[in-house]
């Protein structure tokens, strides 16, 4: 597949929360969830966590037959190296680098980084075509944050019965939004980019 | 180099090989899982599991490896590969000539769906199942060849 | 988004909504939502137990790579005990298995944070709470995963061992086979999570 179709699958077809479930329910606790510093971090996390595993995959576990003990291999190299990253740019002078470092620090240890790396070295992808897809489905998933973070606030404005408020409306909402994200077929997608 | 420095350095130093022996553990225990799994395989794909050799190891996101089914008109080569949606899951074994022609599609277990009971059309209903079953074809070609 | 900690069947999933997200994805047969559940009751138990008795020999700086490592470790075993039992069920919970590592944790988290335990607060008690809560996880995962594939395709799948889940079937046709895609899971538990408020609520409102 062309790295267009890549970047399209990642995004709406294979999107990490509305069809893999992976990440935090968008629209909880997360501050600046739909900002630019936001956007970076994901983009950032995912793409070195998938060349990292890509990596440790390739160079390390394949040749050894030890593919399936690539979830430690990610916990004992992968994270610290990241966490160090993070925190490197976390304590920069630069405003939007170190809120960048503060976003990345939460999602690190998180099924959506974690979800995303195994999701990239099980596809079958390059090394390129695996840090497009992860970037990818880093930016998916802030597009989905962006969309629920509208709508929880027009949510939070509504008169809604008791048992809705909050969280069983934004899984609804979220549900609906997977439903719209549905419609985009992949085998279609694929035609076309392929 | 101080008391604290070396303190640290021999803290570093057993949280690593306790964490190197975990690795160690858990590594064997995936080579036994996998001769158990490779097993499984060889039943699944004939019926006399001892006419059944696996060969080596293919890198390929569906299947592992490429099995050589010893029969008395000659070999055939089979694959055992899962197919996935968000909606359905499912374990297929193909047989291959060595020429890579598909000569049998076998479906052998299915989660949380009603596919179809023909193996044919429950490959259908998923995605990419054409390019599994040529990947799988060229691996057995490629196989074929280099067992003889 | 929690509810209080003081509902009559606290839930992680319902209340707290821990480990939701993979449990949409994950659980959408009987037999998934029952291994998922399994899985991370286990995990969770294993590390709860474990992690304590590491306190003392561990700095603070080595503790959460050492919980992490741990985990993972876990969660391996889990996978190929489950490839062992059912090479099916393996494979559709797919790369759900391997996380796990990270779902599991967030059971520990809540019960970290939240200010008392509902047994006590010296080591026993706390593995008791880490039980419960482990054991609520997997009640609700199984709850999730039944009730989809029942509404959703007619059919109820057992986790027996062998290569396919035993299967019955209910009805004819899938009644409404959306409910075992992601957006029907997510639909789903909002009503679930909605139904359970109503009982809460009018529990509380029947002590008061």
């Amino acid at each position: 597949m062309s790295y267009i179709g890549i970047v399209v699958a990642s995004v709406f077809v294979s999107n990490a929360l509305l069809t893999y479930g992976l990440g935090t329910m968008p629209g909880g606790n997360l501050e600046d969830a739909g900002s630019f510093a936001s956007a970076l971090a994901l983009a950032f996390v995912n793409t070195l966590a998938s060349a990292l595993l890509w990596l440790i995959h390739g160079f390390l576990l394949a040749p050894l037959g030890l593919d399936s003990l690539d979830i430690l291999f990610f916990a004992l190299i992968a994270v610290p190296l990241l966490k160090f990253v993070a925190r490197t740019a976390s304590i920069s002078k630069s405003r939007i680098l170190a809120r960048t470092g503060n976003r990345a620090e939460e999602l690190i240890v998180g099924s959506l980084v974690f979800g995303i790396a195994l999701l990239s070295s099980r596809s079958g992808y390059s090394l390129s075509e695996a840090v497009v897809a992860s970037a990818a489905s880093g930016l998916g998933y802030w597009l989905v944050e962006f969309l629920l973070e509208s709508l929880r606030e027009r949510l939070e404005l509504s008169d809604l019965p008791y048992p809705f408020r909050g969280a069983p409306a934004m899984l609804i909402s979220t549900g609906l939004m997977a439903l719209a994200f549905m419609g985009i077929d992949a085998a279609f997608i694929k035609g076309l980019v392929s | 180099m101080s008391e604290k420095m070396r303190e640290k350095i021999l803290e570093n130093l057993a949280a690593g090989s306790a964490l190197g022996f975990l690795t160690l553990l858990i590594a064997v225990f995936s080579i036994v899982v996998d001769s158990r799994s490779i097993a499984w395989e060889k039943d699944a794909l004939a019926i006399s599991a001892a006419s059944v050799v696996a060969l080596g190891r293919v890198d390929d996101p569906d299947f592992d490896r490429v099995y050589a089914i010893r029969e008395s008109a000659g070999s055939s080569y089979g694959v055992v590969f899962s197919k996935r949606s968000s909606r359905a899951s499912a374990l297929f074994g193909a047989t291959f000539s060595p020429k890579g022609e598909l000569r049998e599609l076998m479906l052998l277990g299915s989660c949380s769906s009603r596919l179809p009971t023909n193996p044919k059309d429950a490959l259908d209903s998923f995605t990419g199942s054409e390019a599994t079953l040529s990947r799988a074809a060229n691996a057995a070609a490629t196989a074929a060849e280099a067992d003889s | 988004m929690s509810d209080s900690q003081e509902s009559f069947v606290p839930n992680p999933v319902l209340s707290g909504l821990v480990g939701i997200c993979p449990l949409i994805a994950a659980a959408n047969s009987l037999a998934e939502g029952v291994m998922y559940g399994l899985g991370t009751a286990l995990c969770a138990l294993a590390i709860g137990a474990s992690v304590p008795l590491l306190k003392d020999r561990l700095p603070d700086r080595l503790r959460a790579p050492a919980t992490l490592c741990l985990s993972a470790f876990f969660a391996l075993c889990y996978a190929f005990a489950l490839r062992l039992y059912s090479p099916t069920i393996a494979a559709g919970l797919w790369i759900y298995i391997p996380l796990l590592a990270v779902s599991s944790l967030s059971l520990l988290v809540l019960r970290r944070t939240s200010s008392k335990g509902r047994f006590g607060t010296d080591g026993r008690s706390r593995l008791v709470d880490i039980a419960v809560e482990a054991l609520l996880f997997l009640l609700t995962a199984t709850v999730v995963g039944g009730l989809r594939e029942l509404i959703g395709l007619g059919t109820l799948s057992i986790p027996t061992q062998g290569p396919s889940p035993a299967r019955f079937f209910f009805t004819e046709w899938a009644p409404l086979r959306i409910l075992v895609s992601p957006a029907g899971g997510f639909i789903f538990l909002g009503f679930l999570v909605a139904v359970y408020r109503t009982i809460i609520r009018a529990t509380r409102r029947r002590r008061t």
